[in-house]
């Protein structure tokens, strides 16, 4: 075998003359690191405590790690990993991204730094703070850890435990046969992961990604047109950006900087995912059309809100409420973004009933920029109405008191509501309820009708003084 | 016409759909008030299918909404059907009562604007909102009302203006125009305006 072969890797066996070369290529070892050399990752474990497994927090983690490097992920729900090796020179060298990591992730969660990324978590969880730069120091710092830090089924570990395995140590002295034969392939990847003699490789969390903007003109005005005009490139640009993510957001907020007075915080929201300039344009104009300018503005800052996912329609050949067109009204309610933006979420809404016996608490206002679209509405609810019992169709938002008539005893002779005598057609129906919840109450309904014709529902307190109040209005 | 004549080819003619003829002529059907008396009386035997009403009453509460209550059933009900608005009505729709109507109520929506003609005409244009009431006062300038006229047709949509008794001094661009007495036992539905018909009442069954 020529030098050359050698250096290749290429055993060549000699072959009879005739028969074809056939060429074998051995597997190449990993380059047996020197003893100090370091190794090419470097895994940091960040591992909450062990009674507090949350989800949310880990989240909040993982936020904070992207800080250090964009490749994090999660391991289990206890930790977050996070791949430093790039980072060392930016945070100027290993002490100096160590006190950062410390800073960042305070003392009750536990730190450590191992070449692969299931060691780190291992150490971490064993509360072993340290931090391990080179392959070859790994394996005599894992050995002594419990097996239970693996997070390996009960039954497995106590399989192990019966064999005299209680630490990893011991575990990876086993010889590779028959561990492979007692514990399977599975989990002897998973111990190679561990020592590096594999590689481990993690997909790295998506970053939030978001929108914003900031526009600086050359001038400072008033003029809404010239506000929108501003607007339109950079809504342009989000349209773009949209569209490539195939995203949509449901909330863009515009900030209006003037010279002096606070800024002005400008928030439109959509109904469902929006993607659309000329739709955003369309708000935005309703919007700012509401907007009080007391001074001119010097600067916009545009932030989009959240991106979401979204399902984008297909076109309609049919015109809205043409024959076909079944999707009108599934469709975006484009009218009611438009309400939203000019008019604010309390002047629009929609209407549900709640299971009640009071009155002025049987139903309320469903917001609807926030809701599901409607034919996904949740339960749904019935309200609790006498058999026969009649309801107006308006209801006074809180009920008027009525003129009243009295005698010189005090006796009530007669009710006027709006300068009209009222004449009582139906009652009473007593209503009583609510003496649990600080609002009882307790009142006799009557159907009124006044001299002009129009009815209205009309009650009298149980309770002293047994006053008149007008409450709906059967229109 | 003289007897022995033909009259189908004259028949076939005057069914056409491009063909207008006035007072007793062939309409578009209707949607069903679920008034019988007030079918019989309105033009294609119903509510127009589009297009602005005038319902004019002296004040809240003779019935007004009742009268339109199968009305935004009827248009309310369906896995498809569109939106139907209240814009700055004098009261909160009392949404267990809207319930007992049979009217679904997640497709309602009420709108509180200072400004109920542009909410209204947005409503009414959008295509997806198939009716919308609006309270509005006396002095409404006609071209205003053509305006909410047309809206109503390009989105294919019924506006229903709620306004005062005075109103009936103006001048209209709505396709029909009621005005509302409540008697003791009775609605009275008087119709002032309406494509071929005369003003006339009629009584109704409204308790």
């Amino acid at each position: 075998m020529n030098p050359q072969q050698q250096m290749l890797g290429l055993d060549l066996p000699s072959p009879p003359a005739a028969m074809p070369v056939r060429v074998r290529v051995r597997e190449v070892p990993p380059a047996a690191p020197a003893a100090a050399a370091e190794a090419r990752e470097l895994w940091a474990a960040v591992q909450l405590g062990p009674d507090a497994a949350d989800a949310g927090e880990l989240a909040a983690l993982a936020r904070r790690a992207q800080s250090f490097t964009p490749r994090v992920a999660t391991e289990s729900t206890d930790a977050v990993l996070l791949e430093l090796a790039g980072s060392r020179r930016l945070f100027g060298g290993l002490p100096a991204l160590l006190a950062a990591l410390r800073a960042a992730f305070p003392r009750p969660l536990q730190l450590a730094l191992a070449p692969t990324p299931l060691a780190a978590v291992l150490l971490a969880r064993a509360r072993r703070n340290c931090c391990i730069t080179s392959e070859a120091r790994l394996a005599g710092r894992l050995a002594p850890l419990a097996m239970c830090h693996l997070h390996w089924p009960e039954e497995e570990t106590a399989r192990l435990a019966s064999m005299g395995v209680a630490t990893l140590g011991e575990l990876l002295r086993l010889p590779r046969a028959g561990l492979a034969r007692r514990i399977g392939a599975g989990r002897l990847r998973q111990l190679d992961q561990l020592t590096g003699a594999r590689a481990d490789p993690r997909a790295a969390l998506a970053q939030p990604e978001g929108f914003r903007e900031r526009i600086d003109p050359d001038w400072e005005t008033t003029d809404r047109e010239r506000l929108l005009a501003a607007l339109l490139p950079t809504l342009a640009r989000l349209e773009d950006f949209l569209r490539a993510r195939q995203r949509g957001v449901m909330a863009v907020r515009i900030t209006l900087h003037h010279r002096r007075v606070a800024p002005l915080h400008c928030l439109v929201r959509c109904v469902v995912p929006e993607y659309r300039a000329a739709r955003f344009a369309a708000l935005l104009t309703a919007r700012l059309e509401a907007l009080q300018l007391v001074q001119p503005v010097r600067r916009l800052e545009f932030t989009a809100g959240r991106l979401r996912r979204f399902t984008a329609d297909s076109g309609m050949l049919w015109q809205p409420g043409e024959h076909g067109s079944g999707g009108a009204a599934a469709a975006a309610p484009e009218f009611l973004q438009t309400l939203l933006a000019r008019l604010g979420e309390e002047a629009v809404y929609g209407l549900a009933v709640v299971d009640e016996h009071r009155p002025e608490r049987q139903y309320h206002a469903r917001s609807l920029a926030q809701s599901p679209p409607p034919g996904s509405v949740g339960p749904h609810v019935t309200a609790t109405m006498a058999g026969g019992a009649v309801r107006p169709l308006g209801l006074m938002p809180s009920p008027l008191p009525l003129e009243m008539h009295r005698d010189r005893d005090g006796r009530v002779l007669g009710l006027r509501h709006a300068g009209q005598e009222l004449t009582l057609v139906t009652g009473p129906e007593r209503i009583e309820s609510g003496w649990w919840d600080g609002a009882p109450v307790a009142r006799d309904y009557y159907v009124a009708r006044a001299a002009g014709g129009a009815r209205w529902w009309i009650f009298r307190e149980c309770a002293t003084p047994r006053r008149w109040f007008v409450h709906g209005c059967f229109a | 016409m003289p007897e022995g004549v033909d009259r189908a080819p004259l028949d076939a003619l005057l069914q056409h759909p491009a063909l207008w003829r006035g007072r007793g002529a062939a309409q578009p059907a209707g949607l069903a008030t679920g008034f019988a008396p007030l079918d019989a009386l309105l033009p294609g035997g119903g509510w127009p299918r589009h297009g602005l009403i005038e319902i004019l009453t002296e004040g809240s509460g003779h019935g007004e909404l009742a009268l339109c209550a199968p009305l935004v059933r009827q248009l309310t009900q369906g896995n498809e059907a569109r939106w139907c608005a209240f814009i700055a009505p004098p009261f909160e729709p009392f949404a267990p009562a809207w319930q007992a109507e049979g009217v679904r109520l997640e497709r309602l929506l009420v709108v509180r604007a200072a400004e109920p003609f542009w909410a209204l005409e947005q409503a009414l244009l959008s295509g997806t909102c198939a009716l919308g009431f609006a309270w509005v006062g006396t002095a409404v300038h006609m071209s205003v009302l053509r305006r909410l006229a047309l809206a109503a047709g390009r989105g294919l949509s019924l506006g229903v203006l709620i306004r005062p008794l005075r109103a009936i001094e103006e001048p209209t661009a709505a396709v029909l125009r009621l005005a509302l007495v409540r008697t003791p036992t009775r609605l009275v539905v008087r119709l002032l305006k309406g494509r071929g018909i005369s003003p006339c009442a009629v009584e109704l069954p409204l308790p």
